[in-house]
């Protein structure tokens, strides 16, 4: 019987025998993700247990949360999690180079019939080249260090058809955000969104990270794009060579419920504090003063979202006595972004520009807020505490909502302080490849 | 064996932020992390918890991060079980391989009331509320992940496997 996800016939392909949603399945891994804050779990066991790794060259190990640090002890767990991967000789150590999520996005490793895990939540984020990820603890990880294996669950799968048109300023961020206010945090829960993208300009890339990277919000295991010709262009550009595309047939997607989304109906959209899924217009909330706006994280950050804070911000001031912060997702992104002009129009702008790292968005790097702040920011959760003190508060939007609030040092819209030039600027750097 | 304790009642989207917060996960020491357990929900839940006590909460308990310093933290404050509505998938993985029971009775969580003396038999999925007199039965593991539990964790399977290929 033919699979019915393209999970389902990923699985059945890697285990070589007919898979099904609902099954629990054991089956190998192709890399492994670890960081700065997980790993150090781990290490004392995986030593103790006198360990090796199974498979050296396909281990990822990132130093991006405690970047550089800036406290004697976060120093003290990076330095265990560097020597660690001294001992066990891992060529995979990426020291201060980017996210791990966007690190692996960017991995000519990972491709469409990937599988990779990953020891943090927002693993998911690597499904949108078409393979199967997904984050789990460190102990689960600790096991594939270990076996180069794991067991799951086999999701069952909820297609959803993105068509229509967007909006010059309604970014993936924004998708994400419909997609959350339609499956609240947990309406996806231990499920894959499997997502075919019909829209007329297509998403790029980098659109499709930030929603496959939202997927646990939604309690979703897994997120995917089928494999399109945006995903060749990517990989060959990624890779300098032609990529193994396999057509992808059209899974019938018998179980569950689908789900089909116009993005035309679709505008700026804002998660209010304290949950990424308490989901209203920007419209809805304009006005809110803010302390804060910070751009980065593995849910913003790339190169599609400087390139939209730059055109938007572009010989303009943000306002007076707001912290603007903006912190580009890897190196490569960064290298390109100053480039392409895009650093030097936000430093012009008064934004502050952080090395590459996953910065504030856990509350552990430089930008953290005061109490009773009140900050907008791309980043991925805004659970209560999130970003500095539980009495500071966090609203989540698309990069061209957070650039035009900075601006104005309100929630804005974007389209408020939209201009021709803008759609121009923006749609010649999609024709550059700022996003693919 | 049966666990028994006293209730501590939560609602629904437990977040891993709230279980421990981003700024202590400079530790990976259990008794620094159980010090902090639930402390942004700000109801100084590490001062009243017992030995042998029960979480019980409503949908959605961990979600969050995949940080395993949320289970442990639990555990290290003496927190027996959790039983919820329902888990978070990272959570409900991380729970199995550090070793704390955990227990899906939406109807448990439903009639709690705060300080219920609960007794609960992992291997059955019995849960029993002495307070009101009330039983649940909530749905055993399946027989992979109790061999998982039953050896105490993830890291002790690992060694148990790897010792009998030896």
């Amino acid at each position: 019987m033919a699979a019915s996800t393209r999970l389902e016939a990923l699985l059945t392909q890697r285990l070589g025998r007919s898979v099904r949603a609902g099954e629990v399945v054991e089956a190998p891994v192709d890399l492994v993700m670890a960081h700065d804050a997980t790993l150090a779990l781990l290490i004392a066991d995986f030593e103790r247990l006198g360990l090796s790794v199974w498979d050296r060259e396909r281990v990822v190990v990132t130093c991006d949360h405690f970047t550089p640090p800036a406290r004697i002890d976060w120093a003290n767990l990076q330095k265990s999690v560097i020597a660690f991967t001294a001992r066990h000789s891992l060529p995979g150590l990426r020291m201060y180079e980017g996210i791990c999520h966007q690190l692996l996005l960017e991995d000519p490793r990972v491709t469409p019939q990937s599988l990779v895990v990953g020891a943090d939540s927002h693993t998911t984020l690597v499904g949108a080249v078409g393979g199967f990820a997904t984050g789990l603890g460190a102990t689960d990880i600790l096991a594939c260090l270990a076996r180069g294996r794991t067991w799951f669950r086999v999701p069952e799968s909820i297609p959803i058809i993105l068509t229509g048109t967007r909006k010059p300023w309604v970014m993936g961020r924004d998708l994400a955000l419909t997609l959350l206010a339609h499956f609240g945090e947990e309406g996806a829960s231990y499920q894959a969104l499997e997502l075919v993208d019909h829209t007329e300009d297509t998403l790029s890339m980098d659109s499709r990270a930030a929603i496959c990277c939202m997927a646990p919000e939604m309690g979703a295991k897994a997120a995917l794009f089928i494999p399109d010709a945006v995903t060749s262009a990517f990989l060959a550009e990624r890779d300098h060579a032609d990529p193994l595309i396999p057509d992808s047939p059209l899974y019938p997607y018998t179980n569950g419920e689908s789900l089909q989304i116009d993005v035309d109906t679709v505008d700026s959209l804002i998660a209010q504090p304290h949950s990424p899924a308490n989901i209203v217009p920007v419209r809805q909330a304009a006005g809110v003063r803010l302390d804060q706006v910070y751009l980065g994280s593995c849910a913003g950050g790339r190169l599609e979202d400087l390139a939209m804070a730059a055109a938007i911000l572009r010989g303009r001031r943000v306002a007076r006595g707001l912290k603007a912060i903006a912190v580009p997702s890897s190196v490569t992104v960064m290298r390109a972004a100053m480039a392409r002009g895009y650093v030097q129009a936000l430093l012009d702008a008064g934004v502050c520009i952080s090395n590459p790292s996953c910065g504030a968005c856990g509350g552990i790097d430089k930008g953290v807020l005061a109490h009773g702040d009140v900050a907008l920011t791309t980043t991925t959760r805004n659970f209560q505490g999130r970003l500095g003190p539980p009495d500071s508060a966090v609203y989540l939007a698309s990069t061209a909502t957070c650039a035009a609030s900075a601006l104005t040092g309100y929630i804005t819209p974007p389209d408020m302080v939209w201009e021709e030039a803008i759609t121009r600027e923006v749609d010649h750097d999609a024709r550059l490849g700022a996003g693919r | 064996m049966a666990l028994r304790g006293r209730a501590h009642i939560y609602g629904d989207h437990i977040d891993t932020d709230i279980i421990i917060a981003a700024r202590y996960l400079n530790t990976t020491d259990p008794a620094e992390l159980a010090k902090h357990c639930m402390e942004d929900a700000g109801d100084h839940f590490t001062e009243r918890v017992q030995p042998g006590d029960v979480i019980v909460a409503g949908e959605n308990f961990g979600c969050g991060s995949s940080r395993e310093h949320a289970p442990i933290s639990i555990k290290a404050c003496g927190v027996s079980a959790v039983i919820a509505k329902s888990f978070a998938r990272i959570f409900f993985r991380n729970a199995i391989n550090v070793g704390l029971p955990i227990l899906e009775s939406p109807e448990a969580a439903a009639e709690v009331q705060a300080g219920d003396e609960f007794e609960i038999e992992l291997a059955t999925g019995v849960v029993r509320n002495l307070t009101q007199g009330k039983t649940y039965q909530s749905e055993p593991f399946p027989e992979f992940l109790r061999e998982i539990i039953d050896v105490g964790g993830m890291v002790p399977y690992v060694q148990a496997q790897l010792s009998a290929k030896a």
